[in-house]
């Protein structure tokens, strides 16, 4: 390099511009990923909102459930005790909203199905003998979208 | 003539700077206040999420236990005529002076029912609560 070519390099003013750029790049990444940490917040916080009123829903559903249930042992006791045939404490069980009497032979399977306007409501199957005896057989959650959690076991991915 | 080009270039490019960094301190404190938000939704959905973890276990313990005292009181601190448990920051089991979070307890046996109420709270709010009955048996 000879000395005239030493001095021009020497010599050569600061470039204005370059650093403006740099800055509004990092002023970019920050706004950028602030934006994008707040929104990942805000979507964690509406899912476990969503979390939340489901189960609060299910509890209420399951409350609700065995309010049905201790009517219709209620029901099965008086009845015990009146007399009546367990036919007509059939017809005064499938009385009560959300449940429903199946079949025709005993033991009689009793459906008792609560969903609110929730997303997860609660299914409870009784059976009934003739002598007027009541039995739980499954209690389980139900979703609406037919997810069924509980003893019954969905058709899994064979490959 | 180029040295004084020279020096108004240098004093441009201190202008530019001062300038960009005015500009850069503004934008970061908007910037840093998103970040701050965000973390406290965040911090604020965690809670709620172990608030309702909590409640729900604590309130299947009260329904397995069928209302029995001997058991609660085994699992549960008495307090108030219901039960109590307390958690420090991070969500475990401490003592009462230490506590961050507590879980309110409270089981009533009513017409063959067991009224079950669990309440999480913080120091000043509820946090997450759940309601739920369960059927005895008049047997």
């Amino acid at each position: 390099m000879n000395r005239a070519n030493k001095k021009t390099i020497l010599q050569q003013p600061i470039s204005t511009g370059g650093i403006s750029i740099l800055m509004v790049f990092t002023m970019l990444c920050l706004a950028t990923f602030s934006v994008l940490s707040i929104g990942t917040a805000q979507a964690e916080m509406r899912l476990t909102q969503k979390n939340a009123s489901s189960v609060a829903d299910y509890y209420e559903n399951e409350a609700e459930s065995q309010r049905i249930l201790s009517q219709i042992d209620g029901i099965l006791k008086s009845g015990q005790t009146e007399g009546k045939t367990t036919e007509q404490m059939l017809q005064e069980i499938s009385a009560i909203d959300s449940v429903t009497v199946e079949g025709k032979a005993y033991p009689r399977r009793v459906r008792v199905s609560v969903t609110n306007d929730g997303p997860v409501g609660v299914e409870l199957e009784l059976e009934i003998t003739s002598l007027g005896s009541l039995k739980v057989i499954y209690s389980h959650m139900i979703s609406k979208n037919n997810f069924t959690y509980g003893d019954q076991v969905q058709d899994l991915w064979k490959g | 003539m180029m040295k004084s080009i020279m020096l108004s270039r240098s004093g441009l490019y201190l202008v530019e700077f001062v300038i960009v960094l005015f500009v850069l301190c503004i934008v970061s404190v908007i910037v840093f206040q998103l970040f701050i938000k965000g973390s406290q939704i965040s911090a604020d959905a965690y809670d709620l999420n172990i608030a309702v973890v909590r409640a729900e276990s604590i309130t299947e313990e009260v329904l397995a236990s069928a209302g029995e005292d001997a058991i609660l009181a085994e699992r549960f601190d008495n307090a108030n005529g219901g039960y109590v448990l307390y958690y420090d920051e991070k969500w475990n089991l401490t003592d009462a002076d230490k506590c961050k979070y507590s879980a309110l307890i409270s089981v009533i046996q009513k017409d063959f029912m067991l009224l079950s109420d669990v309440s999480i709270k913080n120091s000043s709010t509820v946090l997450y609560s759940i309601h739920t009955e369960r059927y005895l048996g008049m047997d």
